[in-house]
Formats: C-alpha cells, sequence, structure tokens
C-alpha cells in the first residue's frame, strides 16, 4: 500500500511539471470577444467550487492514472475474464455494500429500503452463494442507493465544497468523509477466510481482494474522462454530480 | 404513452396498407430530438441470426476497438493535452471483407449513438466498420485538422481523407475487399466531397456511397440552427431559463421515480411525463448545436492561439478555471463564427477568398455535376427535415433523380436507426 501511494505522488508529480510547447500561430483574429468583465457573476448551472485549482490539477491527474495505470489494468482483467465470472465479481463486491447501505437506510428512517437491503443480502447471500448470483436483483429488487454522505445530508450536514478525489473522481467535503465512514462498515472477506494463517498470507490476501475489489470499481463505472469531447467537461461533470448528489438525498 | 400509442398504431396498421411508413414522430422536433425507440430499430438479429462465431472467447478479435493514430507531430496546448492523437473505432471481420467508413454528423463523435448503432449493424451484415468523429469534434480538430479551424470543407475533407488512408494502413488493406462510405449529417455532405476528392487522389475508389441527411450547404443549414435559438428567444437569459426549466422538470422525474435513472432512455421517459411545445423542442435543438459549437470555438482558439476568445499570448494553465472561457464562448453562433473567425483565418492563407467564394465550395452544389454522374452515390433524407431549404430539395432531385430516397417524416436525422431505414441502407450496400 506504502509503494503504491509513493508510485501515485511521484506520478502526480510527474504529470504536473510537463508543460507543452505550444506556441501560437501567425493568425490573429480581427474580432476579440473578450472575456467577461465581472466573473463573480451569478450564472445559471454554476457550482460553488472554491477549491478549483486544486480540483482542476486533480482531474487531469485523475484522467492521466485512468489512462496509464487504471483502465490498462481493468482493460486486461476484462480481457482475460469471462463476462459471467467479472458479473459474479461484482456481485459479491455489491452484496458486501448492502451493509452501509442497510445501516445509512436506517440511520435515515427509511424502513423500506432498509428491509429491501436486509432482503437481499440475507438472500443473496444464502440462495445466491455468497453474493455471488443477485438472486433479487435478477428477480427485479435491484439495488438501493444510500451511503453516509447521504445520511448526512439527510441530518442536515451541508455539502461543503466541490472536491475532487485523487483516483475516486467528484466528490464534496460532506461526501468525501462519507466514503470513509461507508469503507469502514465494508467488511473484506479474506479476513475471516483467512484468519486462522499467519500474518503474511493474512497480509496479502487482504491486499489481494483490495486490488481487485478497485479493479471491478473501475469496471462497474461507465464513466470515462474527456469522453463527452468537450473542453468545458470539467464543468459539465460538477453540476451533474452536484446536483445528482441534491436529488438522491431528496430521494 | 409511447407503448399506448404503439398499438393504437399498430392496430391502425392492419387497416393500412402494409407498405405504410410507420415512424411514430410525426413532428420534425420532435423527430429530431427523440429519434428512434429501441423497440422501432432494426433487430441485429434480423440483419444475420447469431451465429457461434459471434460469442467470441477473445473480445478482441470481431468486436468494437477504439484506437488512436498520431497525425501530426506537433506540440498540444496543455489543457488538450489528451485530444493528442485521433480516436476511432473499428470493428473488424475474421476475413477478408468490404469496409464501411462512418463519418458522424456537427459536433459529434466516433462514439454518437447513431455511429454505435450503425457500426453494429453493418458489422452483423459481414462489414469492416470505421466510425470516425466529425472534423467540428473537438479531438478531431486537435489531432487530425492540418489548420485546426472547422467548418470550410475543402480543408476538413482533406483531413478527413487523410485520416482514413492512415486508419486503412493502420488496419491491413489486405484485409479489406471494398471501400464504402456514409455519413450522417454534416458527416454526409462531407461523404460527397470525399468521393469526390477519391476520384483524383485514387486512394479506396469507393464502391458505395450514401448520404444520410446531408445539408445541401454547411452555411444555410447551420444559420438555420442558429435561428432555432435567436428567433425563439429575446437574450441568452431566456435561453438559460428554458433550459434550467427544463433540467428541473428532469431532476423532479429523476426524484419521484425509483425505476427512472440517467440513461439512454431518459429522455423517453421524460418524454411520457410531459410533452414538449414545439418552441421549447427548437430552442433545446438551438442550444445543443450552440454547446457542440462552443467546444468546437474553443478548441479551435485555444489551437490556433488566435485570440479570438483567450487572449492572445496568454498560456490558459492546467488549473484555470474556464468559466469565463464558457462563458465568452457560449455566445458564439455560427454566423458570428464564421465573420469573425474562419474568412479572416482563410484570407489570411489565401489572400483572394472572399465569402462567397469560401460559402459556394462548402455546399454541395459546387460538385453537382459530379454527383449528377455518378452512379453509385445515393441520398436518404426525409421531406420534413428542418435543415434543408425548399431550394435544398429541389437541388437533390434534380441532382440525384431516383438516387435520392425522400421518407415523408423523421425530422433531422431522428428516423436514421427506423427499422425500414436501416433495412433500405442494407439493401443499398450489399446489392
Amino acid at each position: 500500500m506504502r509503494t503504491f501511494l509513493l508510485c501515485l505522488m511521484l506520478f502526480f508529480a510527474a504529470g504536473c511539471a510537463t508543460t507543452s510547447e505550444h506556441q501560437p500561430g501567425p493568425f490573429e483574429a480581427p474580432v476579440h470577444r473578450g472575456l467577461p468583465k465581472d466573473p463573480t457573476v451569478e450564472r445559471h448551472f454554476q457550482v460553488d467550487d472554491p477549491w478549483e485549482g486544486f480540483n482542476r490539477s486533480m482531474y487531469h491527474f485523475n484522467a492521466k492514472f485512468d489512462r496509464h495505470v487504471y483502465l490498462p489494468v481493468v482493460g486486461v482483467y476484462e480481457q482475460v475474464l469471462p463476462d459471467s465470472m467479472q458479473q459474479g465479481i461484482s456481485n459479491i463486491f455489491n452484496n458486501l455494500k448492502e451493509i452501509p447501505i442497510f445501516v445509512n437506510s436506517v440511520l435515515q428512517g427509511k424502513a423500506k429500503k432498509a428491509s429491501v437491503s436486509l432482503g437481499r443480502f440475507v438472500f443473496n447471500t444464502t440462495i445466491g452463494l455468497g453474493g455471488i448470483i443477485d438472486v433479487l436483483g435478477d428477480g427485479g429488487i435491484p439495488q438501493e442507493d444510500e451511503d453516509f454522505g447521504q445520511t448526512l445530508g439527510v441530518w442536515g450536514v451541508p455539502a461543503g465544497p466541490y472536491l475532487m478525489l485523487p483516483v475516486l473522481g467528484p466528490s464534496g467535503v460532506r461526501d468525501a468523509g462519507g466514503v470513509f465512514t461507508d469503507a469502514i462498515m465494508t467488511i473484506n472477506p479474506s479476513y475471516g477466510l483467512f484468519q486462522d494463517f499467519n500474518w503474511l498470507a493474512r497480509e496479502s490476501a487482504s491486499t489481494g481482494v483490495n486490488t481487485l475489489k478497485a479493479v471491478d470499481a473501475r469496471h462497474q463505472v461507465k464513466f470515462r474522462y474527456y469522453e463527452t469531447g468537450s473542453p468545458f467537461e470539467y464543468h459539465l461533470v460538477r453540476f451533474i454530480y452536484t446536483k445528482k448528489r441534491a436529488l438522491d438525498i431528496e430521494k | 404513452m409511447h407503448r399506448a400509442l404503439l398499438s393504437w398504431l399498430l392496430v391502425l396498421g392492419c387497416f393500412t396498407t402494409a407498405l405504410a411508413y410507420e415512424y411514430p414522430f410525426k413532428n420534425p422536433y420532435v423527430a429530431t430530438v427523440l429519434g428512434t425507440l429501441p423497440e422501432d430499430q432494426l433487430p441485429l438479429d434480423s440483419v444475420r441470426p447469431a451465429r457461434l462465431g459471434d460469442l467470441n472467447p477473445l473480445k478482441d478479435l470481431g468486436a468494437v476497438r477504439t484506437r488512436e493514430l498520431l497525425l501530426h507531430d506537433r506540440p498540444v496546448p496543455d489543457i488538450l493535452w489528451y485530444d493528442d492523437t485521433l480516436q476511432y473505432s473499428v470493428a473488424m471481420q475474421r476475413r477478408v471483407a468490404p469496409l464501411l467508413f462512418i463519418i458522424a454528423g456537427t459536433g459529434s463523435s466516433y462514439e454518437s449513438a447513431n455511429c454505435r448503432y450503425l457500426q453494429a449493424v453493418f458489422h452483423r451484415a459481414g462489414f469492416h466498420v470505421v466510425s470516425l468523429s466529425s472534423p467540428t469534434y473537438p479531438n478531431f480538430v486537435v489531432s487530425a485538422s492540418t489548420n485546426q479551424v472547422p467548418g470550410f470543407i475543402p480543408w476538413d475533407v482533406a483531413d478527413l481523407y487523410q485520416s482514413m488512408d492512415a486508419i486503412a494502413n493502420q488496419i491491413g488493406r489486405e484485409r479489406i475487399s471494398s471501400y464504402n462510405l456514409t455519413g450522417y449529417s454534416l458527416g454526409g455532405t462531407q461523404s460527397a466531397f470525399l468521393a469526390e476528392l477519391d476520384t483524383r487522389e485514387k486512394r479506396f475508389g469507393f464502391d458505395k456511397v450514401m448520404l444520410l441527411n446531408p445539408a445541401v450547404s454547411l452555411l444555410t443549414s447551420a444559420t438555420t440552427l442558429d435561428h432555432l435559438l435567436s428567433d425563439n428567444v429575446a437574450n441568452r437569459d431566456e435561453a438559460t431559463k428554458v433550459v434550467a426549466n427544463l433540467v428541473s422538470d428532469l431532476s423532479e422525474a429523476y426524484r419521484s421515480s425509483s425505476e427512472v435513472n440517467f440513461g439512454d432512455d431518459f429522455l423517453f421517459a421524460l418524454y411520457g411525463k410531459r410533452s414538449l411545445s414545439e418552441t421549447e423542442l427548437k430552442i433545446l435543438i438551438g442550444v445543443a448545436f450552440r454547446m457542440s459549437l462552443a467546444s468546437m470555438v474553443f478548441a479551435s482558439d485555444v489551437c490556433t492561439g488566435a485570440g479570438y476568445i483567450a487572449p492572445r499570448g496568454h498560456r490558459i494553465s492546467k488549473t484555470e478555471s474556464l468559466s469565463p472561457y464558457l462563458d465568452a464562448t457560449v455566445g458564439v453562433s455560427f454566423e458570428d463564427y464564421v465573420d469573425e473567425y474562419l474568412l479572416p483565418f482563410l484570407a489570411f492563407h489565401d489572400p483572394e477568398m472572399t465569402r462567397e467564394r469560401a460559402v459556394a465550395a462548402s455546399s454541395l452544389e459546387f460538385i453537382a455535376p459530379f454527383l449528377r454522374d455518378s452512379g453509385n452515390i445515393a441520398v436518404m433524407t426525409n421531406a420534413d427535415d428542418p435543415i434543408l431549404t425548399p431550394e435544398d430539395f429541389k437541388f437533390l432531385k434534380s441532382t440525384f433523380g431516383d438516387r435520392l430516397r425522400l421518407y415523408p417524416v423523421g425530422g433531422h436525422c431522428g428516423n436514421l436507426r427506423f427499422r425500414d431505414n436501416v433495412t433500405a441502407m442494407l439493401e443499398f450496400f450489399r446489392k
């Protein structure tokens, strides 16, 4: 894990250091549209983003990390494993997410969502062979979407500034806190299976599971950086993320 | 709502002749925005039933892949670093087969829904299929365009031609038995010019070419799209309000329903709940056009460093907020772009260039004799396509004669994925 972080930092430093040698061409436009005089003017679809400089460099970093490290690894994973096996792995990790989903539904007083989540966990863990098969999902009861960031939102905690997290992507101060709380509530299945082994075996098993989890997580997310093609993609992502989170909390 | 409408149409269909054209949206603006419902598309299995070979253990072979091509070895501006190579997608057959190039429409990429669908259909029909982004798409502007100023068709087509040649070499010309070409919207117009260019350059020798909902004159059609916005809203604030209103309705639909999720059929779901007025639809199309124009204009301006949007000589850093640039760019209409940026740029490179000459060279009428004599080029479009004027229809009819297939409804590209249309396309390319 420590080496991984070190690599990540080196990579980040390398990504920041490069500046292009691009130079303007000989042609100068006769008309200069000019930038708006007052940049603080209130705009529709604008999201409060006091840390925009940091967030933008993190956005570039994530895109580079995706392009050079994350997606190539996920690509190999998708090539090598049959679809059914990839689906099974996704199902196992999604099933483990039912624990934080259940807890958060309870904390928000959403009885229906809590019972759906509990039912899914019980049936999928037993009949679904430890979560490999999403029995209830296939039967038309999909996973609910609840997390601790939403719970805090329901409790009245404001979203706080928009924040790009390394590797994980768009978030906010409140939601970033939620991510860590949810991670604590999620069990690493290797702990139970390898508890009788020595330290080295336990550690390597847990690292292996975490790596697989990270690969599966990217495999499940369809978003690709710069896929919209627009130079203004950052704005679009920021708007949609913020809007969707606000709606999810009301949901 | 759709299903109700559809079954009603089916019942109606029993009483009318079997040859009736059953595309469901009779209003051209509804058709343009909503396109073709999944159940009205031609199923892949009716192109050719699935075979064991389609279940591919090594997904690499035969399936759609995105590939990259470095065409110009030149520095790319910092904020556009990710567009250093041209991206395109390819679906290959495992044996020697005919190749079909698909050129996307204005501001669209090789991954647009229309490209993906046509690629799947023609791959199933036995073609190698290459999808290319429009020369107006930022990735193409940055990576493949020689001058990085899009909108002048002879230049854009020359860049497309170079890219297609490099792509054919990259995938291996020995695997290709013949070359075919199609494109929709502006991509259709460009396909015609590509076919003409090829008679002089002779690197492909196209077997069949089909233009889908082409613009006859780029300037006329783009101005029509400009006017959908300017004729229906008094100012920018009003346009923003209409869009904000729509976003809030979309939000409400998302919030109040457990099934609706952001995805391909999200607009359909909304349409079922709330009907959009014709004015709203026009504004929506106008705004979408303006937004894709903004991406193109800004990408081009950053590449040339001409000072049109960003101050000349200012290097935009990766951490700088682009909000002021976005604000300045969305104010640019296509006509503004042509008069304030494209034409001066053309005149800078060729002092004899005039507005009349540039506009004429970007119209199909410029190559009318060639199109009249080329039996292998066909056109498919709709009588209610909002980007065409009555003169455009007259031109298409007189130039293409019975090679013009005109559907009564469908708007602009709305019926591109409708089963009758796709069947006709397959017939044309397979013959």
